[in-house]
């Protein structure tokens, strides 16, 4: 069974139990992620209802085409991930970290386009200080949402690339079997990161157009 | 005098377990202070969460005398009308300096992370967190956090209060809102690290044998407020990064003059800040259940209640924050709930307070110091408790919201509950944790000073707040001055009841008698290793066969004296060297 391949560590005895607790502590985590962006998904509830036609004409200015590319680029990168995991546990360690590598990649051409839509938002003064673009008062909120919501997930981005890096680095020494327990512990940090971004991106691109 | 133990009173089969050797008393026998080194990169590359805990301990105690000295200064200044020593701002800085250090760097910390990892591994049979290394992280980022707010609140100074209420903190506070605010995040970090490590540990980690319903009470108070650190302390942490980002960066985000909603924060924050008041108070009520127990030598009365009670606190504690907001504008109907429900969290509190009064009656009851903080805590977490009561009801509440009723009502609660259980467990775990026996008549005499300065200090407040006097003023009318003097002398024979058990413990350390395995003839796993214990805890993992608090057989209670054999009649019990 593969699954007892992993190293064990103190205080545990078995590698089963051990790979049940990293599991267990990760979900553990993920729960609290969650509250932390539910938070402000709550504020964007809030002052959506609050403020409907600033919200709707803020919602516009957006850019759809870099939302969806890279909606796109994730969700790819999550099923590269899946594959990398599940490749693990079956016993093929170099398909594994092809699936790593590709996630790693994609990640990172998340974070370009990223880039990329920030600049072109200053360049519309979409950033809520002096020269703010739109009339609506309250669409200056709405980017405040705009900005914390993606740059706190972007953050999140980057926290999932180290997590990612450090799998790339196990792999290329030959330890990724060792360590399949962290694939699958990076593996579901990683959805989540995914399936935040899918709601950050329902709600602030598409709900309105 | 010998230990005399009674027969099934230690829950283990297991002889080599058992390796106790209490009447050993060799002064410099292995255990996890010498074990592992003694560099200081020994301590601070620690993963061993007995060194873990103390690390914690050291920490919080030096913010605890931060956080106190500041709320000495400010009861200083309140012993006249005008104020004695400081100008508004600086009184403002004061008192937030005071809260933020007490509620974030002492409170929530405080048992958790300290009795919490010695004794968690220690009761249910592990011999680490399931994950040391977290474990250790958590300290650190604590650490670094917590000096980020210490440095913001002592060089700049910030005056929004604990509460960060915003428009003030970040429209038009010229203080130093956003450092303080950035270490509170960090710190949360900690906080929901320790969680995730604690429910792990308790799911994962048990010994054969030690059944869900075999843990110790202790051990589900850590569940119970592990639970509502890793699912309240991240809301904090979204309301903390809003006020950053719309102090830093502009993202008007509360800002009410184009439609944004400072309500809003004040239901994020108290979303937190409810619950963190359970995060403080259920870890005290672990520890009570413990020094009752052993104290009365009686099973805990109604161990399945006791257990459903601190889930239940956990679980409706989410659904009262509304009660902080009762003048804030909040529609009637919502009131309406918020108050109803308020109401409900304080029946599980009750029931908890019934069985341990339950379990006194016809108990053999012995009077060492962590009893009398015992004691002292089930009066005055009644009392915390029924003014909260009142204050849960939209009337009452209207009339002294801000006032110093509330802030009586919340240092009964999280001082004088949360403070005296947290010395209590302090004095009945120290032979555990340091191998040295504290000096008993020192320590009954701090607590019983404790007790009477804490309410000399804080009773005056309740009269004095439901007669008008606001909280968070420099200045007061005349008319209170009589109350504010009782207040600060009282606050000055408290510090006085804290400082104490600093010099005793230090003295035991070094002079105290050598403390055998199990020196109040205790139930539980942590009293079957010796005093202190090794670095891996077991020799070899017991094996529970008993429930928790076996003192005596089901339904039989010993007559007063007969069957068991105590120490000195109170007291750890002091085995002479042989």
């Amino acid at each position: 069974m593969s699954e007892a391949s992993a190293t064990l560590h103190e205080p545990f005895e078995s590698a089963t139990r051990q790979r049940e607790a990293l599991t267990f502590g990760v979900w553990l985590f993920l729960a609290s992620e969650l509250l932390l962006f539910a938070g402000m998904f709550l504020g964007y509830a809030v002052y959506r209802h609050d403020h409907p036609s600033a919200f709707a004409e803020a919602g516009r200015h957006v850019n759809l085409l870099f939302g969806t590319i890279n909606t796109a680029l994730l969700m790819t990168s999550s099923l590269s991930l899946s594959v990398a995991s599940r490749a693990i546990d079956r016993d093929k360690p170099g398909l594994s970290e092809i699936g790593v590598w590709i996630t790693l990649g994609l990640g990172l051409l998340f974070l370009i386009v990223k880039g990329l839509e920030y600049r072109e938002d200053l360049d519309e003064h979409l950033w809520p200080g002096a020269t703010f673009a739109l009339h609506a008062p309250a669409a200056r909120i709405f980017f405040g949402f705009y900005w914390t919501m993606t740059f706190v997930h972007a953050c999140h981005m980057t926290i999932g690339l180290g997590l990612l890096s450090r799998l790339v680095w196990l792999a290329r020494r030959g330890r990724l079997r060792a360590n399949n327990d962290s694939v699958e512990a990076t593996t579901l940090y990683w959805h989540l990161v995914d399936i935040i971004w899918a709601l950050v991106f329902a709600c602030l691109y598409l709900v309105g157009r | 005098m010998s230990l005399t133990t009674t027969p099934g009173e230690f829950p283990t089969a297991d002889p080599d377990a058992k390796g106790a050797r209490p009447a050993d008393g060799a002064p410099m026998q292995q255990s996890f202070w010498t074990d592992g080194g003694q560099t200081v990169w020994s301590w601070l590359g620690t993963v061993d969460h007995k060194r873990i805990a103390i690390l914690y301990a050291i920490s919080i105690t030096a913010f605890f005398f931060l956080g106190g000295a500041a709320a000495a200064l400010i009861r200083i200044h309140l012993f006249t009308p005008h104020g004695l020593l400081f100008s508004r701002d600086t009184y403002n800085k004061l008192f937030t300096l005071h809260g933020v250090i007490m509620v974030w760097f002492f409170l929530v910390p405080s048992i958790p992370s300290t009795l919490g990892n010695f004794l968690l591994p220690l009761m249910i049979g592990a011999r680490d967190m399931a994950f040391p290394k977290i474990n250790l992280l958590s300290w650190y980022v604590f650490v670094g956090g917590a000096l980020l707010t210490v440095i913001a609140l002592l060089a700049g100074g910030v005056d929004t209060g604990w509460t960060f209420y915003p428009p003030f903190s970040t429209i038009y506070s010229n203080s130093a809102v956003t450092l303080a605010a950035v270490g509170v995040f960090v710190v949360g970090f900690s906080s929901i690290l320790t969680g995730i490590n604690f429910i792990a540990t308790i799911h994962l980690l048990r010994a054969p044998g030690m059944k869900w319903f075999r843990l110790p009470l202790f051990v589900w108070a850590m569940y119970a407020t592990s639970m509502v650190m890793i699912l309240a302390t991240p809301v904090l942490s979204t309301s903390l990064l809003l006020i950053i980002a719309e102090r830093l960066f502009g993202m008007p985000i509360f800002d009410a003059r184009i439609g944004g909603d400072p309500l809003l924060f004040q239901h994020l924050f108290w979303f937190y800040s409810h619950p963190a008041v359970y995060i403080m108070i259920l870890p005290a009520m672990g520890v009570i259940s413990e020094i009752v127990t052993v104290a009365a030598r009686r099973k805990v009365f109604g161990y399945a209640f006791m257990v459903y009670a601190m889930i239940a606190i956990a679980v409706v504690g989410f659904m009262v924050w509304g009660h902080h907001m009762f003048v804030s504008g909040m529609s009637p109907y919502a009131a309406l709930v918020f108050s109803f429900l308020s109401f409900v969290v304080a029946v599980p509190s009750a029931i908890k307070v019934f069985n341990w009064t339950a379990t006194l009656y016809r108990g053999q009851i012995t009077f060492a110091a962590p009893m009398m903080y015992a004691l002292g805590f089930l009066g005055l977490f009644t009392i915390g408790g029924l003014t909260g009561l009142m204050l849960a009801s939209v009337p009452i509440d209207v009339h002294v919201t801000d006032t110093y009723f509330v802030v009586a009502h919340f240092h009964y609660i999280m001082v004088g509950a949360s403070v005296s259980a947290f010395f209590g467990g302090l004095h009945y775990w120290w032979p555990k944790i340091t191998g040295r026996l504290y000096p008993e008549g020192w320590a009954r005499f701090a607590a019983i000073l404790m007790f009477f300065g804490f309410n000399f200090t804080f009773f005056p407040q309740f009269i004095m707040g439901y007669l008008g006097m606001p909280r968070r003023y420099a200045e007061y009318p005349a008319e209170f001055q009589l109350y504010h003097v009782m207040s600060s002398t009282g606050a000055m024979v408290l510090a006085v009841a804290y400082l104490l058990p600093l010099f005793y413990f230090a003295y035991s350390l070094r002079f105290g008698e050598v403390a055998p395995a199990n020196p109040w003839n205790a139930t539980g796993l942590e009293w079957t290793v010796p005093s202190p214990p090794p670095k891996h805890n077991f020799d070899q993992i017991p094996h529970v066969e008993n429930d928790p608090y076996e003192y005596h057989a089901q339904g039989h209670a010993p007559e007063h004296g007969k069957s068991i054999h105590r120490g000195q009649g109170d007291g750890p019990v002091r085995t002479p060297p042989t």
